[in-house]
């Protein structure tokens, strides 16, 4: 056997008699044993808390307060829940809950359920009549020379238009002009 | 705190069953034996849990005028005993997670029968480092060492080996199965082991 398992045998058999090979295995492995004393001394130093009491008047005060807030909420209910948050988890009500979280369940599967499904859309009407033969493609457009090669407006050239920069006439000819005045 | 697993019961006193009827129909008298029967439980249980006095007053107050409110969904399919402690540790872990940041210590008063429990008079009697803690500083690493552990796991340890409850009951209380109860107590140990390694033998 295991030490690990031996180790969490320990536990589950704490308050009754050990099996005889679990009680084998902890006579011969030192490790087990150390394991088994640290555990009884944290066992025995927590169980030293039961000795610890409220302070004196504690029961008195404690009955008197909770009588006295049950007569207030005699006189004027409070809210039986004060939040849903509250509700579903101050008490034990494990079956509320698993109703609850089975209900939503249930509705997300019906919602994915009751889509749609995606289906090709089918026209009613014909978009567009594709025709048997191509058509013939059009003639490209020309240009005179004379027109292209002297443009009746100037063209700016440069960087930006507050240095020194040259104005096109043409394609032949520039001038430099300066714009600062 | 008491350690007894079971609710002490009298013979000349009635039992919960009949008390629970007759709270469930309005009787505060009826459930002020209730209260004053399990209150200083569960203000053991809810002690342990949050180290802190007045928070644990607090608290136990909250859990039976909540648990008066919701007495009549209370179908007596457990004792009244668990059922009272399965709200109190679902508002103890629900008020630890709210108070995370903020954490005012106080330590309870301690009955002198301490120091004739062989646990401390061994550790008394021991040569270590530990012969020489005092019964309070004993008492704030006790404190310290269980607020390391997670909710749950602390739970498991308030309730088996601080109040005496046995894993079948804890299962019950905590709605988990036994198995989980011990393996949560397993590694609470081993934790704690760490926390409080200079009490080691």
């Amino acid at each position: 056997m295991k030490c690990e398992r031996v180790r969490e045998l320990l536990v589950e058999f704490e308050d009754s008699t050990l099996p005889a090979d679990v009680s084998e295995h902890l006579a011969r492995c030192s490790s087990c044993q150390q394991h088994s004393r640290q555990m009884e001394v944290v066992r025995r130093l927590m169980s030293l808390k039961k000795y610890e009491r409220p302070d004196p008047g504690f029961e008195e005060r404690s009955a008197v307060t909770i009588r006295r807030r049950l007569e207030d909420m005699a006189r004027k209910p409070e809210p039986l829940f004060g939040s849903l948050w509250e509700f579903l988890t101050d008490y034990p009500r494990p079956a509320f809950r698993y109703a609850l979280a089975g209900v939503v369940a249930v509705l997300i599967v019906l919602n994915f359920v009751s889509m749609p499904l995606l289906e090709p859309v089918r026209p009613v009407a014909p978009i567009a009549r594709i025709a048997p033969t191509p058509a013939p493609a059009p003639e490209p457009a020309t240009m005179p020379l004379e027109v292209y090669r002297q443009p009746a407006y100037a063209a700016f050239q440069g960087p930006s238009n507050r240095g020194p920069a040259r104005v096109e006439y043409g394609p032949r000819e520039s001038v430099p002009v300066n714009f600062e005045y | 705190m008491s350690t007894d697993p079971a609710p002490a019961t009298d013979t000349n006193q009635p039992d919960d069953r009949a008390l629970v009827a007759s709270a469930s129909q309005g009787d505060l008298g009826a459930y002020d034996q209730l209260v004053r029967r399990y209150q200083t439980r569960i203000y053991g249980l809810v002690y342990n849990m949050t180290s802190s006095k007045e928070d644990a007053e607090d608290l136990v107050q909250d859990v039976f005028v909540k648990a008066f409110s919701s007495l009549k969904g209370f179908r007596g399919t457990s004792s009244f005993y668990t059922w009272i402690y399965r709200i109190a540790i679902n508002r103890t872990i629900n008020f630890l997670k709210k108070r995370k940041k903020r954490q005012a210590l106080s330590l309870n008063d301690v009955d002198e029968g301490v120091e004739r429990d062989p646990a401390y008079v061994e550790l008394s009697a021991r040569e270590s480092p530990a012969r020489d803690t005092s019964l309070l500083e004993l008492q704030e690493k006790l404190n310290k060492a269980l607020l390391t552990l997670s909710e749950k796991h602390r739970t498991v340890v308030v309730l088996h080996d601080i109040q005496g409850l046995p894993h079948e009951e804890i299962a019950r209380m905590t709605g988990c199965s036994e198995g989980t109860v011990r393996s949560r107590l397993f590694y609470a140990r081993q934790q704690l082991q760490g926390e409080l390694a200079e009490f080691a033998p």
